[in-house]
């Protein structure tokens, strides 16, 4: 398995193509398996009918689309010039690639220098000859025969298949810039350009099959033809790397021999051997051409691995052998395709679909060719369009209402929104209340939508119950309601850092900064004595801004210690990965709110975030003495568990905040269909991870589903 | 440089390229062998056991016992508790303890890696452990009694070729892997990469390594602990090079993880392909045999007099790769070494 790591270097690139290799295997024996346990030769040509049927009504499909795009390709190329998908979905299926395979490999051959070239040449054939391909072969080389001006078609091509392979700018680049590209997707074409291979051979084959059902069948050999050439493909990699090797040994090893005959076809892996390739044999002698090819493996033997002897014999000539063989098989079944053509007429179809592609290709190129050599048209035309954008950015800019807000959902069914309002008065007394649940305050928010400060209550409830997009939208309502509202910019800042939107960040503590009045002097002292261009780079602007802060905390404007000055920094410092000073900074804020349960909770989660989650701990467990129904924190906690591999207890924890954020629902009426609470998935993603650290998998499926009173019910039982 | 030594003893298995060679720690003349059928590609394993008769030149070989397997076998390690007892690797993802005095089935088997193991190590300092690691990022840390695993590291995000414990510290454990990186892990620290605020490590969480090595731009298929000298490292990988790093500065324990360093002491150049495994002397500190996919197998002095040589000795018996090698904890000098052409050698240096 490790011939790759024998390669390596600069062939392979940083992937290991041996992953690959092994994965071809699998695939391989699980076919093989299909085919041998359907157990007779007829049951298997069953299978292969039923593929014919659809794979060509696939192809109609993809005809009726090329047929609709060439009515009109300008509109297609210009509506969605770079997004090609739809038209990458449907080439592998085209007819199109009948045109030429051999052709399209040609550049790749011509990557890897006249030896590869040769090389190049011997994969395509045992492909082959390996399968269904075999009728391919003649099928080309008819067309060959047919059409001498095919080469050019195969030049036409290019384009096309740069679409195919980059979907980048420079498509209209000549192939040999994109050379580069190709060799990347070197093995995806082959792929590719394989299972095309294998539906035209179908193709192909219908049409014989008609009159010559016997004939068509006998030809279809047992072998999945791409895995098969996948692993000839690494062979010929591998002999291409060792080729300029002198040494007697690697001449005479049995594995480059073996690697020589996988790469020539002569040797196949079938289920869990390595064979002779004995669909061909077979073939051969049902035509009494068979050579005498000796049978180093027996193809009657499957355990190969069982024989004593050297199954490799070196002596074994098999190139030649193999060629002549080839030959004489390539002969016969193109000749008795020429007489099917002439009997059916299928010379014509195949000339009127190469006409039509060629034409196609035509338009194609003329039509990049223009796009290239007026770029300054293409940019007049989209100028008004740049205009419109322009004007509806500024548009949309000004004006406050139009500015596409995702809007705040509120849940159904909220028991608050039904009965008077009065319970909630009372509670507005308080500053901060931990007993409020999310529906009480949606309720509030909802009976006067025009309130700032209820929608920052909200904002912060949902920060605290980890709904972090929720908040976000709370929030924003929130200050376009009422810019000067301090405590909200900050709140946003920190939702922006959760989000891991620096620029938010930034922006919201800018905002903070501007609307503070108390330090007002101070900024402006600041500001005027370290100018910045605003158009700035991001890291410039921070630094900026939090030199900014630092001169406001020093000036002592705000009283002894302004925790909130200390926030705003600590939340910059901490957006900036800067934690050992959002530490300092928060634990200072603490200093002066010693009963602040969110600060808490952000001093644990700076010092989680700078690896330290064993400290962290104490600092969870503070806020959620203050708060027990603090999710978040319980949430962080979880997580600092996980990371100290706590996992039992990390599981519990989640378990609990998964639980909070369901009791903050609804239940309906009726009891038959509850509406819980929104639980949230990085909540379900977290217990997930920590079940597969605990090998629960059971429980981790329950994850999957969200299940929580079914993950609760298993949590205890170990498994 | 090559002065005429006794032929090596020979001891073929033909059918079964050799993966693997280890000598048993208890007793002088055993040797287990790990090996897959036609090359490791597709089909069966086979671990060989074999004795070394003692005679003349380096003795002869005799094959003790044999035992198949479903799939090709790429790893070996002897029990260090129990003395007939060894584990293995597999090419499906399992492992198996063997017990060489019963025949034919394995006493226990494991099966949680997704992809090949392909290396298997056993602490000699906890002795009732021993580590696999597989192409599928993981290093699995396991005791004969338990029916699962008992740890789990994430080591990296590509094949790990293979995973030593330290020689020196209890839970110290190095890997190496396809992204050219040695780690060193150490198992009683914080397990996981912090996650900040731009990087999520939940839904993909990568192992805390106590030290990275950016050793080589290409994959590095094998390393190994100096015996003598703790956190000296040797490594050999696709770029042909064996390299000797110094990994003193690593900080075990403490919170400080994810440092990245490893001081390369020396470097030994020679082999002419991908070297596929490397092993320090059990007796000198500052010897070291190789393995390579240019079918020889290598001796070093890695701090040769001077004027001398780096290169001790070069072993071209072999006519496939060479991929495995091990030097005998008893006799000082002797190496065993094992490669594709089915062929085991006994040699003294």
């Amino acid at each position: 398995m490790a011939l790759p790591m024998l390669v390596g270097g600069s062939d392979c690139g940083p992937s290991n193509p041996l992953q690959g290799l092994s994965k071809r295997f699998d695939q391989d024996r699980g076919l093989q398996q299909d085919h041998f346990g359907a157990g007779r030769a007829g049951s298997s040509r069953i299978t292969f009918r039923s593929a014919q049927t659809s794979s060509q009504r696939v192809d109609q499909d993809a005809a009726r689309f090329f047929s609709s795009e060439r009515a009109s390709p300008q509109q297609l190329a210009s509506s969605s010039a770079f997004d090609l998908s739809a038209m990458h979905n449907s080439l592998p299926q085209t007819p199109m690639t009948m045109q030429h395979p051999a052709q399209a490999q040609h550049p790749i051959a011509q990557q890897h220098g006249p030896a590869a070239n040769w090389a190049a040449d011997f994969l395509q054939m045992p492909a082959a000859q390996s399968s269904v391909v075999m009728q391919q072969e003649a099928a080309v080389s008819q067309q060959q025969q047919v059409t001498p001006g095919l080469p050019q078609g195969g030049a036409h091509w290019n384009p096309l298949m740069a679409h195919r392979m980059t979907v980048s700018p420079p498509l209209m680049m000549p192939m040999q810039a994109q050379q580069p590209a190709i060799k990347a997707n070197h093995i995806n074409w082959d792929q590719e350009f394989q299972s095309q291979e294998n539906a035209i051979a179908v193709t192909t084959t219908q049409q014989p099959a008609a009159q010559e059902e016997e004939a068509a069948d006998s030809q279809m050999t047992q072998l999945p033809p791409q895995a098969t050439d996948e692993l000839a493909q690494i062979a010929g990699k591998l002999l291409d790397h060792v080729q300029g090797e002198q040494n007697p040994k690697f001449q005479q090893s049995q594995f480059m021999t073996l690697m020589k005959q996988f790469r020539d076809g002569e040797m196949v892996v079938k289920g869990n051997a390595v064979v002779e390739n004995d669909g061909e044999v077979q073939r051969g002698d049902a035509k009494g051409k068979g050579r005498a090819v000796e049978p180093g493996l027996a193809a009657s033997s499957p355990q190969a691995s069982e024989q004593p002897s050297s199954y490799f014999p070196m002596e074994y000539s098999a190139t030649t052998v193999y060629q002549e063989r080839q030959a004489s098989i390539a002969d016969e079944v193109r000749a008795r395709l020429r007489e099917q053509d002439q009997e059916q007429g299928y010379q014509e179809v195949v000339d009127e679909n190469d006409a039509y592609f060629r034409q196609e290709n035509e338009e194609y190129i003329k039509y990049w060719d223009n796009q290239r050599s007026q770029p300054v048209l293409q940019h007049a035309a989209s100028t008004p369009w740049d205009h419109l954008q322009a004007d509806w950015d500024q548009f949309e800019a000004t004006t406050a209402g139009i500015r596409p807000v995702e809007n705040y959902q509120f849940q159904t069914n909220n028991p608050y929104l039904l009965g008077d309002s009065s319970t909630r008065h009372h509670m507005l007394h308080h500053e901060q209340s931990i007993y409020e649940s999310v529906l009480e305050l949606e309720a509030a928010v909802q009976r006067d939508m025009n309130n700032a400060s209820a929608w920052y209550m909200l904002g912060v409830k949902q920060q605290e119950n980890e709904r972090e997009s929720k908040a976000i939208q709370a929030l924003r309502r929130a200050v376009d309601l009422d810019p000067k509202h301090l405590p909200t910019w900050l709140a946003l800042a920190i939702s922006y850092t959760n989000d891991s939107n620096r620029q938010g960040t930034h922006d919201a503590v800018r905002e903070w900064v501007d609307a503070n009045t108390t330090y007002a002097s101070v900024v402006q002292a600041y500001r005027a004595a370290h100018p910045v261009p605003v158009e700035g780079p991001m890291t410039d602007q921070f630094n900026d801004l939090i030199q900014c802060l630092i001169a406001m905390a020093t000036s002592g404007a705000g009283g002894d210690v302004d925790a909130d000055v200390q926030i705003a920094l600590a939340v910059l410092l901490n957006t900036n990965e800067d934690y050992g000073k959002a530490k300092d900074c928060f634990t200072t804020a603490l200093a002066a709110r010693p009963d602040d349960w969110l600060l808490y909770n952000r001093v644990g989660a700076t010092m989680a975030n700078s690896g330290h989650p064993q400290e962290a701990l104490q600092y969870y467990y503070r806020a959620l003495e203050l708060n027990p129904l603090y999710i978040r924190a319980r949430f962080n906690l979880g997580i600092s568990c996980i990371n100290l591999r706590r996992y039992d207890e990390a599981a519990g924890h989640i378990l609990d905040a998964l639980s909070l954020q369901e009791n903050d629902g609804v239940r309906d009426g009726t009891g038959m269909n509850e509406k819980r609470g929104v639980t949230s998935a990085a909540l379900w993603e977290s217990l997930k991870t920590t079940c597969l650290k605990m090998q629960r998998v059971d429980l981790a499926t329950l994850c999957d589903h969200h299940d929580l009173d079914g993950f609760r019910a298993n949590f205890h039982i170990h498994g | 440089m090559n002065v005429p030594r006794a032929p090596p003893a020979v001891l073929q298995n033909p059918g079964f390229a050799h993966y693997s060679v280890k000598w048993s720690p208890f007793h002088t003349t055993r040797i287990a062998l790990a090996s897959s059928a036609n090359f490791g590609l597709v089909g069966n394993g086979r671990l060989h056991l074999v004795t070394v008769n003692a005679g003349p030149g380096a003795g002869t070989l005799r094959l003790d016992k044999q035992y198949d397997t479903q799939d090709g076998l790429y790893d070996v390690a002897w029990s260090e508790i129990h003395e007939n007892q060894l584990v293995t690797g597999s090419g499906d993802g399992s492992l198996k303890l063997w017990d060489a005095m019963l025949n034919d089935l394995p006493i226990r088997a494991w099966h949680e890696h997704t992809r090949e193991v392909f290396s298997v190590d056993w602490s000699n300092i906890k002795k009732d452990t021993f580590a696999s690691s597989s192409w599928d990022g993981t290093v699995k840390i396991w005791t004969p009694e338990h029916p699962r695993s008992v740890a789990t590291i994430t080591a990296h995000h590509s094949c790990v070729y293979q995973a030593l414990f330290s020689p020196h510290q209890p839970d110290v454990l190095a890997t190496c892997s396809t992204d050219g990186t040695l780690r060193i892990f150490d198992l009683r620290a914080p397990a996981y990469v912090a996650s900040g605020p731009t990087t999520n490590n939940f839904t993909n969480p990568l192992s805390a390594s106590a030290l990275t090595i950016p050793a080589s731009n290409t994959e590095v298929l094998s390393i190994d602990w100096n015996k003598y000298r703790p956190f000296l490292l040797a490594s050999g990988g696709v770029d042909k090079a064996v390299k000797v790093w110094d990994c003193r500065m690593v900080k075990l324990g403490g919170n400080e993880t994810g440092a990245v360093g490893g001081n390369c002491e020396t470097q030994l150049l020679g082999h002419e392909y991908a070297v596929r495994k490397v092993q320090w002397s059990p007796h000198r500190a500052e010897v070291l045999a190789t393995a390579s996919y240019d079918m020889t197998a290598r001796v070093w002095n890695t701090m040769p007099p001077a004027g001398q040589s780096q290169l001790m000795y070069i072993h071209d018996a072999h006519t496939e790769f060479v991929v495995g090698c091990s030097w005998s904890l008893y006799d000082e000098g002797v190496l065993a070494t094992c490669g594709w052409d089915s062929r085991l050698n006994v040699f003294r240096i």
